[in-house]
């Protein structure tokens, strides 16, 4: 079920638009005021560090965010591999290609950021501001064939989902059904 | 000690910034090379056996995972890497950095995408030439049946 209401509402006909005109969608570019706190409280039933603390973003693991039997639907994937590159650190799951299998296939990825939503780099479509499940959130469609999805954990940090590999419509939809996995895993959530 | 870079650029970069380098007219090169391949190929120019194929096969997909590595350490990580700073020198250094990775005709994530659609071509290429030695051999394998060998 998907919760992401801008998103949701943006649509990827609206995503396609954006991509062929290649102009920012004025109409969709408001995001939901939340209700949550400047530092939201980790609910009791998905923190994973435990309940009734701030959420820390250095204490929270990107692999244990998404397992690979989460995916195992969208595709074939090599084993989790945890990584930091740059400011991100992230767990990788890199397509994995059976019997010399050609063609586009995605790769999924999580990670943890110490910026916040707001500082989403526009890759060339946009930054489309959202919620997701009541979070906040920022859809970020990248030209070259891929999407990420960002959701706040504190003022100053977020955890990204993305999926690349693939077009950029595509991409789009699959990161949606990865974040409706990875979201309620989050702390501060509703 | 880690690498320090004596530009003084983080190690991503440096490597999106090579990436980058890529000569964008070898590209082209070789992608119109990699062109005549299937066109080649579907003109029956040139033919290869299933066993034959297979290693080439192999060795194509052992590149396309490659690319999807780097297209997803470049996609997912480099280009969302934050402005150094709202200040004009921070935004000049962060634009600089995001040039080799995001905005360049040649930068890493498109010259990626170049690289893939080649290999696409390689392996178009390789399964017209199986479906041309099929042919082939089927053929062959009618032609002995028409004089009873």
């Amino acid at each position: 079920m998907p919760r992401m209401s801008t998103i949701s509402s943006i649509g990827i006909g609206a995503l396609l638009s954006l991509i062929l005109c290649g102009c920012s969608n004025s109409e969709t570019g408001s995001a939901e005021p939340t209700d949550e706190p400047p530092n939201p409280q980790p609910s009791a039933s998905s923190a994973p560090t435990g309940s009734g603390e701030t959420p820390d973003s250095e204490e929270l693991e990107p692999c244990s965010l998404l397992s690979l039997s989460d995916i195992e639907e969208f595709g074939s994937f090599q084993p989790p591999a945890e990584k930091k590159t740059g400011g991100l650190r992230h767990c990788a799951f890199i397509g994995e290609r059976q019997n010399g299998e050609s063609g586009r296939i995605p790769s999924i990825g999580v990670g943890i950021r110490e910026s916040s939503v707001g500082e989403a780099v526009d890759v060339g479509l946009g930054v489309e501001e959202a919620t997701f499940n009541s979070r906040e959130a920022a859809l970020i469609p990248d030209p070259d064939g891929g999407c990420i999805i960002a959701l706040a954990l504190t003022e100053t940090s977020r955890v990204d989902v993305g999926v690349t590999g693939i077009d950029t419509e595509e991409a789009c939809q699959l990161v949606e059904q990865v974040t409706e996995i990875v979201e309620p895993r989050l702390p501060g959530g509703n | 000690m880690p690498l320090e870079l004596n530009s003084g650029e983080g190690f991503q970069t440096a490597v999106a910034r090579s990436v980058s380098a890529l000569n964008a007219e070898v590209i082209a090169q070789t992608r119109a090379e990699t062109k005549k391949l299937v066109d080649s190929a579907e003109s029956g120019g040139f033919r290869i056996s299933p066993e034959g194929v297979e290693p080439l096969k192999q060795a194509l997909a052992r590149m396309q995972e490659r690319l999807d590595s780097l297209a997803y350490t470049t996609i997912f990580a480099l280009k969302q890497e934050p402005k150094l700073g709202s200040h004009a020198y921070g935004k000049t250094v962060a634009n600089h950095s995001l040039k080799g990775a995001v905005e360049d005709p040649g930068s890493a994530s498109m010259v990626i995408e170049k690289l893939r659609n080649i290999l696409e071509d390689a392996g178009k290429a390789l399964d017209l030439a199986v479906a041309n030695y099929l042919e082939h051999e089927h053929g062959i394998a009618q032609t002995l049946k028409r004089r009873n060998i």
